[in-house]
């Protein structure tokens, strides 16, 4: 009975889903990297993304959009997927709601809060993170809460550096490059005021927290960040291992 | 995920999507009495798993047939010598078993989770979860469903 003890043919569902949302522990991903090797993981991984993309393509994007909790229809009918999508998208937002982190979103840009030529009030340390609220703007302190779904902006002042970098890793270790958006672009600053970031964005829903990094330096700076911090916990930990030469500042967001 | 797990199990497109939709159903129905902060993935693993199941056992007067591919596994596993392809082996052997115990045996036997990621999983000891296991397999026997090796 017993036979899949020491020996089995495939990985399992369960961890590999977990390992997909953020939720298996280290150790546990040890485990199963050292009984199936970290290639064949990461081949089910990305089987497993293109099943998801499949569903996603075969339905609509409600997911994107999710910013309120739904209400549930009162009937829960059983319809062919293409006809129930009327009354299952609201359940599905509600549960979305609910586990925010059961199925990761790609973080969404949408046009910036500010118009270019805005002069922002207060004083912009090297970064700053604004979300959007019914109310209008709201500036967000570091380690302030928020949730998939919050649209947030970044503003960054260059002070006396003339390039910089901003990235930001999520709870899963994944890094998301946000100034230049493109890697390959120069990483020059512009100076003297602070500068918003010509996107918004929409926070996904990766667990725990966003940890940014605006890392400013004199000279071009040329890292190898997504080696250097992806897969990295920064919980509790703000800076990069970098050379000295280069300004790091962290914002943390807490989900 | 939840539709992945439904299908697995069913074998069904179709039928699949009916269990997405009251695993979600579900979901929002019980969550106050739910624990969504820690695991939420496991969670709704969980609930596809015992939606889909119990969605086999209530489809007696449907003409499909449960997943073919389950049950050959199932059978496999438990040394059957029944045809593996009657739905009465898998309703006897779904029947009568607590949900977590049905799900225990489903992690391991189907799935192929180790003890130790059961335990994990269900927040029991390895001996308890062993416990549980050998004791399915022994009822197993007594319906002749397996052959207790």
């Amino acid at each position: 009975m017993e036979h899949r003890e020491n020996e089995r043919a495939g990985i399992p569902e369960l961890p590999l889903e977990q390992w997909r949302l953020g939720e298996l522990s280290a150790s546990r991903k040890n485990q199963l990297i050292a009984e199936f090797s970290e290639a064949r993981i990461e081949r089910e991984l990305e089987a497993l993304e293109r099943s998801e993309q499949s569903f996603l393509r075969s339905a609509p994007n409600f997911l994107g959009t999710i910013e309120n909790e739904a209400s549930l229809p009162p009937q829960a009918k059983v319809l062919p997927l293409s006809k129930a999508w009327p009354f299952l998208a609201p359940l599905l937002v509600a549960a979305a709601a609910l586990f925010t982190i059961y199925l990761p979103q790609k973080k969404t840009s949408t046009d910036s809060f500010f118009e270019d030529d805005i002069l922002l009030k207060g004083d912009v340390k090297a970064l700053a993170i604004y979300k959007q609220t019914d109310e209008g703007v709201l500036a967000l302190a570091d380690g302030a809460l928020v949730k998939a779904g919050d649209v947030v902006q970044l503003v960054y002042n260059a002070e006396a550096y003339d390039y910089g970098i901003i990235i930001s890793v999520d709870g899963t270790g994944h890094v998301t490059w946000h100034f230049p958006t493109d890697t390959s672009q120069a990483t020059q600053l512009i100076n003297g005021q602070p500068v918003p970031l010509k996107n918004s964005f929409r926070l996904d829903s990766s667990p725990r927290y966003e940890r940014f990094f605006f890392l400013r330096s004199k000279s071009p700076i040329q890292l190898d960040l997504q080696n250097i911090a992806a897969g990295q916990d920064f919980s509790s930990v703000d800076t990069l291992p970098l050379p000295s030469e280069i300004d790091q500042f962290s914002f943390l967001l807490r989900k | 995920m939840v539709y992945r797990r439904c299908f697995r199990l069913l074998g069904d497109k179709m039928r699949a999507e009916e269990a997405m939709q009251d695993v979600f159903v579900k979901v929002v129905q019980a969550k106050d009495r739910l624990d969504l902060e820690s695991n939420p993935g496991a969670l709704l693993y969980r609930i596809a798993t015992h939606t889909a199941f119990n969605m086999l056992r209530s489809s007696k007067r449907r003409p499909e047939v449960a997943n073919s591919e389950l049950i050959l596994e199932l059978a496999e596993v438990q040394g059957s010598s029944q045809d593996p392809t009657d739905r009465s082996f898998l309703k006897a052997l779904l029947e009568n078993e607590e949900e977590s115990t049905r799900l225990m045996a489903t992690y391991h036997y189907v799935d192929g989770m180790t003890i130790d990621e059961l335990a994990a999983e269900f927040k029991m000891s390895a001996s308890g979860i062993k416990k549980r296991l050998l004791n399915f397999k022994l009822r197993m026997k007594e319906r002749g469903l397996a052959d207790g090796t």
